[in-house]
């Protein structure tokens, strides 16, 4: 019952800033396929660049999750569930997704 | 089992405005401690403090002598009631109730206009409907302490009833610390009841407090006023 509270939690939580989130990596992923056939010098800056836009575009929904909807985080507090230890699970899964997105663009094509 | 909810030496201060200044409460099973203020008084950092979400330059916060010191309450021993909504519009009210533990045919007895609602979700219901919910899972969960601000908000009178009858079966189990601008309401249910005024909390004894505290100014005679107009 705990647990399965948690990954509700967790899930409910991701949803929250999910679509933006995954249209990032697949942005991502998407330069990478289109540049793959590229030198490894190329390909390399693709993953500087991406790495960096995805960070930057993380730290952005980090914020304006807190700035708009803090109302909620007493929902999770209430449960149980600590919102920092949300943050944690939802913006690593967010960014092992960016990761197999980038390998999946690079070994598409 | 009796718990006890000590809270002292509360201070916060904003620039040189005090907002709080040596508060010291206590609150306790089977007690309910309805706590009255101006707007701006430091109410909702007052009870935002004692959940811990307002870290303070003096503070002491402890459930039998236990002090809590973690931003993130175990839910057994405190949940709180914000005075806006919290609860994500997207959930279903089955998720709700199950994530907070409490039992929806309880509910549905309590509020029959609710019966069939089990599968809809927050978003679809009306603020005073999505405040009743909110309430009503806060204070029927298990917990050692229940602190609600403002739960009568968008509440019509039937209901404000409602949540006070279940205040009054609830406190059985647990101790609770209430604030709203409804002082009637609060002064009905509480068992002891404060004033915050100056960054201080003031004991009241009878209503006559209340004006010579002004918070509220010469009712009978507001009273008389609406008679006369009728």
């Amino acid at each position: 019952m705990r647990v399965e509270c948690i990954l509700r939690s967790c899930i409910s939580f991701y949803r929250m800033y999910m679509a933006p989130a995954l249209v990032v990596s697949f942005a991502c992923g998407g330069i990478m396929y289109a540049y793959s056939i590229k030198a490894p010098a190329v390909i390399g800056v693709i993953i500087v660049a991406t790495f960096w836009f995805k960070v930057a575009t993380m730290t952005f929904f980090y914020f304006a999750m807190k700035r708009k909807a803090w109302k909620f985080f007493y929902y999770y507090k209430n449960v149980g569930v600590s919102v920092r230890w949300l943050w944690r699970m939802t913006l690593s899964f967010d960014f092992l997704t960016y990761v197999a997105v980038l390998f999946i663009g690079y070994y598409l094509r | 089992m009796m718990h006890r909810l000590d809270i002292s030496n509360l201070r916060l201060e904003y620039g040189f405005r005090r907002i709080l200044w040596d508060v010291s409460l206590h609150c306790e099973t089977g007690k309910v401690v309805g706590l009255l203020g101006r707007n701006g008084s430091g109410k909702t950092c007052l009870m935002k403090a004692v959940y811990g979400e307002l870290k303070l330059q003096e503070q002491y916060v402890g459930i039998d002598g236990r002090v809590l010191l973690t931003r993130e309450r175990s839910p057994e021993d405190m949940r709180y009631l914000p005075q806006h909504h919290f609860i994500p519009p997207g959930l279903p009210v089955k998720r709700v109730f199950n994530d907070f533990g409490v039992d929806f045919d309880r509910f549905a007895v309590d509020f029959p206009e609710f019966g069939k609602t089990y599968q809809r979700r927050i978003q679809t219901f009306s603020s005073g409907e999505r405040r009743i919910i909110e309430v009503y899972v806060v204070l029927a969960s298990v917990s050692t302490f229940c602190i609600l601000d403002e739960p009568f908000s968008f509440l019509m009178p039937l209901h404000v009833q409602k949540i006070k009858e279940i205040i009054c079966r609830e406190k059985v189990t647990k101790g609770i610390m209430i604030t709203d601008h409804y002082f009637e309401d609060v002064i009905d249910i509480s068992d002891e009841l404060f004033i915050l005024q100056g960054g201080k909390t003031w004991r009241v004894q009878e209503r006559a407090d209340l004006e010579l505290l002004e918070y509220i100014k010469d009712t009978d005679g507001i009273q008389n006023r609406r008679t006369d107009a009728e």
